[in-house]
């Protein structure tokens, strides 16, 4: 092959790769303007929680909200989640955002030695307090996606939820 | 295989193991916090972000500590820890029954929605801080804090700032506090990579 060919090639390459690169580079600028023009349009819907009766103001208290059945199962990935300190014996919990309209669900638990993890005897016993969105029975252990559910469509909704310790 | 390839590569290792060690160390934290827990309001936080809806946002709200020492973007210290989905342009977050004091804020936006801010080295330079002076182990996501701050120096060393500078007084019972979230990666780390692209192609 001659050589001479060979290293204008790579110079064509070369230049294609420049050209590329300051084209993105000029499109990613120019699409991240400074945020502080911005104002926010579009409906919102205002979640408001209210947890009621915590027993103690040790540790923190971690809350999950879920959009989706399969993801309440399997305890991953909710659309909002808090982990906050205790003050008193109810606390607030407030969601603000751009939900879509459907079924929700909540799962609350109290860790009050705050090691990060739900205590529970070798049985499977929960020995921290725990609660749920719509306060559903817990004759057959842990309550499913339809006894826990509550639909927002606009607007605000507000839910109580009752701690439960079994100790 | 050469013994001067293999010490190479031992001496960064240690100095990561070493600094996974230091991290660890700081998990003995006293809980004295200065606010007094009689009095609480509502903080509302206004965060100004991307311009389109993508990931979530990650919040810590952290109190000042009593001894006038606080770890800042750490989260075992934090009141309250939020992960709450973005919207366009600015999302509102509400935290009633906060304790009237001196707090910070620091929000990640993680568009992945991987629970973390993601580093272009792929780890995290608290835990291990190893540099390179061509390449440094920038932030991907977006991230910002309380008080205008955007937490980077310089182009090359992107940080977080201290708890003093970020800190806001939180006495009403009702207190809005806007946070800008900063893109760096977008900004000023796509064409820098770009340009030393180009510069290594001329050579």
């Amino acid at each position: 092959m001659n050589k001479a060919a060979f290293i204008k090639n790579i110079q064509k390459s070369q230049i294609i790769i420049i050209s590329a690169v300051i084209t993105i580079s000029s499109v990613v600028l120019s699409s991240c303007r400074s945020a502080e023009h911005y104002k926010s349009k579009g409906e919102t819907t205002e979640i408001r929680i209210k947890v009621d009766g915590i027993r103690s103001k040790n540790g923190k208290l971690m809350l999950a909200m879920y959009h989706d059945e399969n993801n309440f199962t399997k305890n991953l990935r909710p659309a909002a989640a808090v982990q906050r300190m205790i003050f008193g014996k109810s606390t607030d919990v407030v969601f603000k955002g751009a939900f879509s309209p459907g079924e929700f669900s909540i799962a609350v638990f109290h860790d009050e030695d705050g090691d990060g993890t739900m205590k529970t005897s070798s049985g499977g016993i929960p020995l921290e307090g725990f609660g749920f969105s719509g306060n559903p029975p817990l004759s057959r252990g842990k309550p499913g996606w339809k006894e826990t559910k509550f639909t927002v469509e606009s607007g605000s909704h507000s839910e109580t939820i009752q701690m439960i310790y079994i100790d | 295989m050469n013994k001067k390839i293999v010490f190479g590569l031992m001496i960064p290792a240690a100095v990561f193991l070493l600094n996974c060690k230091s991290a660890k160390t700081q998990d003995k934290d006293s809980n004295t916090y200065a606010f007094n827990p009689e009095n609480r309001g509502e903080l509302i936080l206004k965060i100004h972000g991307m311009n389109r809806a993508k990931g979530n946002f990650m919040i810590l709200v952290i109190p000042e500590n009593k001894s006038g020492k606080t770890k800042f973007p750490y989260q075992k210290t934090a009141v309250a820890a939020l992960i709450i989905p973005a919207q366009k342009k600015i999302t509102e977050v509400i935290i009633p029954d906060l304790p009237y004091g001196r707090y910070a804020v620091a929000a990640i936006h993680d568009t992945i929605r991987n629970q973390k801010l993601d580093f272009i080295m792929g780890f995290d330079p608290s835990v291990g801080g190893v540099l390179i002076p061509i390449l440094p182990n920038w932030p991907i996501e977006g991230y910002g804090f309380s008080n205008k701050k955007f937490g980077i120096k310089s182009v090359l060393k992107p940080g977080t700032p201290n708890f003093k500078k970020t800190s806001f007084e939180f006495s009403e019972n009702q207190h809005t506090e806007e946070i800008h979230i900063s893109y760096f990666w977008r900004r000023w780390g796509i064409p820098y990579i770009g340009s030393i692209i180009a510069v290594l192609s001329l050579i």
